[in-house]
């Protein structure tokens, strides 16, 4: 197969774009916020949604707002690194002749047993641990991510243990710091 | 800009407040909000139907000083109904007073009256909707039915 064998749909965002998006929105969020405690001090008419509240209810009403913001956005971004990571592992295996490094290699084996029907955490991730155990600590760390984006993707029905407080920051570093210590350029996952 | 400087511009910017009158009208409408109640059931109370009781919160509404306001209570048999000023700076209205009873709450809101401009109590049914009434004593029944139990 060549390298056209894979054509993305084109409409993976990077995570830089994931990020600017949320601070936009919650920006926006802000300043409905703002909006609506003017209102509340200076006796001006807003939306009938806000209708009695107190500062105090306000500020809770817009904090549970930014806190699904940041969950919304911690699944985009891992959703969006394992699409980087899926789209990475189809390019290298469909690389044809081009000359090929080690994990090339892995991932066209790969290919050949499991096509596009991969598995993220025991596949691919292994692979990348296998052939660059230096990757491990990075690669952890993205995998207890995954168990967040478990949680989020399925409607966030049971408790979570996750072992630790997982925010949009943390996710986004996670999924950074693993583009960033893979050898190879990944700047277009991040940018 | 120095932070004497910003501080002093940034209190010049706002327009002053009089929390004192607003907080004056505030506890006046309360008053009259427990006086009207207490109107509605007073043959009730002779009747030994329905106990009201006061007693004093205190409300601290973050831009002015902490203040004593009347809290009215409602019993009838082993069933209580409180009326709980929540504050007079909440969005949309000059005050509002929360009717908490076993099965519910329902929020009481001054409201500047559209047309007359004339501060009135209403019962909020649902603010997303826009869906209050005034404040009358067909109104207070409905709100006390649907606050109270509906099992006895």
């Amino acid at each position: 197969m060549s390298s056209s064998a894979f054509a993305s749909s084109g409409e993976e965002l990077s995570l830089i774009r994931i990020w600017e998006w949320y601070e936009e929105t919650e920006q926006a969020i802000n300043l409905y916020q703002q909006e609506v405690i003017n209102g509340l001090i200076f006796d001006k008419r807003v939306s009938e949604t806000f209708s009695g509240m107190t500062r105090k209810e306000v500020k809770q009403y817009f904090s549970a707002h930014k806190k699904e913001l940041e969950q919304v956005v911690s699944l985009d971004i891992i959703a969006a690194t394992e699409a980087s990571l899926r789209i990475d592992y189809l390019r290298r295996a469909l690389r044809g002749k081009i000359k090929k490094n080690k994990i090339d290699k892995k991932f066209q084996e790969l290919y050949h047993q499991k096509g596009t029907r991969v598995s993220l955490r025991d596949e691919i991730l292994e692979t990348w641990k296998e052939v660059h155990p230096n990757c491990t600590d990075a690669i952890g760390d993205f995998r207890g991510a995954l168990n967040v984006r478990d949680w989020l993707a399925h409607g966030r029905y049971w408790t979570p243990r996750f072992g630790r407080k997982y925010n949009a920051i943390l996710v986004f570093n996670i999924s950074k710091k693993l583009f960033d210590i893979f050898p190879y350029d990944f700047s277009w996952a991040i940018n | 800009m120095n932070l004497d400087t910003f501080l002093r511009q940034k209190k010049q910017q706002q327009p002053p407040i009089d929390w004192e009158t607003k907080k004056q009208k505030w506890l006046l409408s309360v008053n009259e909000l427990y006086a009207t109640i207490e109107g509605w059931l007073s043959h009730l109370s002779n009747e030994h139907i329905v106990k009201m009781s006061y007693n004093t919160i205190t409300l601290d509404e973050y831009y002015l000083n902490p203040y004593s306001v009347r809290q009215l209570n409602l019993l009838v048999g082993y069933e209580s109904v409180q009326f709980e000023p929540k504050g007079m700076i909440v969005v949309n209205a000059a005050g509002r007073v929360d009717m908490i009873g076993d099965d519910g709450t329902l929020k009481l809101l001054l409201r500047s009256d559209d047309e007359t401009d004339k501060l009135q109590w209403v019962i909020a049914v649902s603010t997303v909707h826009s869906l209050w009434f005034p404040l009358t004593k067909a109104s207070f029944s409905e709100a006390l039915e649907q606050v109270m139990q509906k099992n006895v």
